[in-house]
């Protein structure tokens, strides 16, 4: 059931797992984010916290370390497959909507 | 300047968080810093008065009986301060802080999915148990007081309760309203991708006003009945706040050591419950000591004037009495009866015991007074209950002659005839003769009672 709650991946969970692709603590993920989306997807710190609870839970992520209340995660398979899923969910958009959008652009 | 700090009245609803930001920032350019937020009053410290940027957010662990600091919560608080917002105090679920260094930092929360799930699963829910437990209790007390008890007529905090305590819960259901009204909103928001509710401070205010304006109120009056009712009632009222005063200062000390983490959240109900044993003994104990302690103070040598009694000597033929004899008198005062007394007359023989108890009511309407009247009738009718059984259980029976002959609006005695309850206009006497010293036939006695306590006005003495 759980689950079911990641089938269709909001942006910021999506940044956030594609953060966690290498170990990242919470702030480390924050402007991981946002320099990948260069300022376009910004993530509060209570989401976050809340977010990687879940993941957690999920076991989306595992934590590696922790230092000082700083606790740095990594992606597990499980996120890695999720992350997966995520992906060729978004390229199959893409795809079906480019066919007519890009043909009516051109 | 510096050490200079004032303490504002909060009563903020917990959903109302964000408007409550929006106070903090006007209270800052006012040249007032927040320091401390309890849930009635909050901390303020003097600073230079200047735009600063606050943000309350719901944290999912928090409530009554958690510790300010956890280890979830000082590593979320850390997350925060990372990215700007600087952390400053907590009051259960909220979290308040402020952006230091003019960073313009992302906002705590940016999912307002996420963010009302977590207000639904902590605030909405812990104010819906709160109104849940004070609806069950105030069910229990509207069916103590509803109908009206004529003994609750006699006190002014019996009066309050009767009057007020139904307005009280109509109060009370603003909070429920709003919780309910609040869900309803922001779930429909969040649905239709809308953001989450955001109160502004002016309604925010209306809703303190409104509620808090009007709950402080009646708690004023109950306070100024209790402290009336305590200059007749010492004993009573004593033993009454026993209970509810152990109760309050052991719940704060168990509430502070759990903030403070000198004691568990796991061994928090432990407590409870051992120490609520401990007081209901101490109640138990001292509770009987304190009310006898209490008799004393109406022992009287003779009724104070104006305030007719009958009196055994008056009634014995002999010179002089032939035992010791004990005179107790009471009186008290309440906005509906604003004058009534007990008198208790009675001599102690060892072979045979004389007595004379009176009980007197005036009352501000006759209507009032027929509410005393069926009240003590009804109250002799179904008696004592103790220890399972149901004792002095006494038949009631309605003279219709003997009404008119004594010239009453209303008039029971015990089939026993050993007690005469009596009421005319706003006058109500009850008069309990179970050593049969009277016999309420005999003319001279009734001419007695009628004289000394229905006085015809017209006549002057």
């Amino acid at each position: 059931m759980a689950r079911e709650q990641f089938k269709n991946l909001t942006e910021p969970m999506y940044y956030i797992l594609l953060a966690l692709s290498e170990p990242q603590h919470g702030y480390g993920i924050m402007q991981e984010v946002e320099r990948r989306t260069e300022g376009r997807v910004k993530i509060g710190a209570g989401t976050l916290y809340n977010l990687l609870a879940r993941f957690e839970e999920e076991k989306f992520i595992v934590q590696l370390s922790e230092e000082n209340r700083r606790k740095t995660y990594t992606l597990t398979n499980e996120g890695i497959n999720i992350l997966r899923e995520e992906y060729e969910r978004l390229k199959l958009l893409v795809s079906d909507g480019s066919d007519f959008l890009e043909g009516r652009v051109e | 300047m510096k050490n200079k700090t004032k303490r504002v009245y909060w009563g903020f609803f917990s959903l109302d968080y964000k408007a409550m930001g929006e106070y903090l920032e006007e209270m800052a350019e006012k040249g007032w810093m927040v320091e401390k937020v309890g849930r009635y009053i909050a901390k303020f410290r003097a600073i230079e008065p200047k735009k600063i940027k606050f943000y309350v957010d719901v944290f999912k662990e928090g409530g009554t009986l958690t510790p300010e600091k956890t280890e979830s919560s000082e590593e979320y608080r850390k997350l925060c301060q990372e990215s700007g917002w600087t952390f400053i105090t907590s009051l259960d679920y909220l979290q308040f802080f402020y952006d230091a260094g003019d960073s313009q930092p992302v906002p705590i929360q940016t999912d307002e999915e996420i963010e009302q799930k977590i207000v639904e699963h902590t605030l909405v829910r812990t104010e819906l148990r709160g109104v849940l437990i004070f609806a069950i209790l105030a069910v229990y007390i509207l069916f103590r007081i509803i109908p009206v008890r004529y003994t609750n007529l006699l006190r002014f905090t019996g009066v309050i309760s009767t009057y007020l305590y139904p307005v009280l819960c109509i109060f009370t259901a603003i909070p429920a309203i709003y919780i309910i009204f609040w869900t309803i909103k922001a779930r429909r928001n969040i649905k239709n991708g809308l953001s989450i509710v955001k109160p502004t401070l002016k309604s925010a205010r209306r809703r303190i006003r409104a509620f808090y304006g009007s709950v402080w109120i009646i708690v004023l009056l109950y306070v100024l009945s209790f402290i009336i009712d305590a200059f007749f009632m010492p004993g009573i009222v004593v033993y009454i706040l026993l209970g509810p005063g152990i109760g309050a200062i052991f719940g704060s000390s168990i509430r502070y050591l759990v903030k403070k983490n000198k004691i568990s959240g796991d061994s928090v109900l432990n407590y409870i419950v051992i120490g609520t044993i401990i007081i209901l003994i101490f109640i138990w104990v001292a509770g009987p000591s304190i009310l006898e302690k209490t008799e004393d103070i109406y022992k009287v040598d003779s009724a104070p004037e104006g305030y007719p009694v009958i009196t055994l000597e008056e009634l014995s033929n002999e010179s002089s009495p032939r035992g010791e004899l004990r005179k107790e008198f009471r009186q008290s005062i309440s906005p509906i009866v604003p004058k009534h007394y007990y008198y208790w007359d009675y001599e102690y023989c060892g072979d045979s015991s004389k007595s004379i108890r009176i009980k007197y009511y005036e009352t501000i309407n006759p209507y009032f007074a027929e509410i005393i009247f069926n009240g003590i009738t009804k109250e002799l009718e179904k008696g004592m209950k103790w220890q399972g059984m149901t004792i002095f259980t006494k038949n009631i029976i309605t003279d219709d002659e003997m009404k008119n002959l004594w010239d009453m609006d209303n008039l029971a005695l015990t089939e026993e005839r050993d007690e005469l309850i009596i009421q005319k206009g706003n006058i109500v006497l009850h008069v309990d003769d179970y050593t049969r010293v009277m016999d309420f036939n005999d003319k001279e006695i009734r001419e007695l009672i009628i004289s000394r306590f229905f006085p015809d006005p017209t006549v002057e003495n």
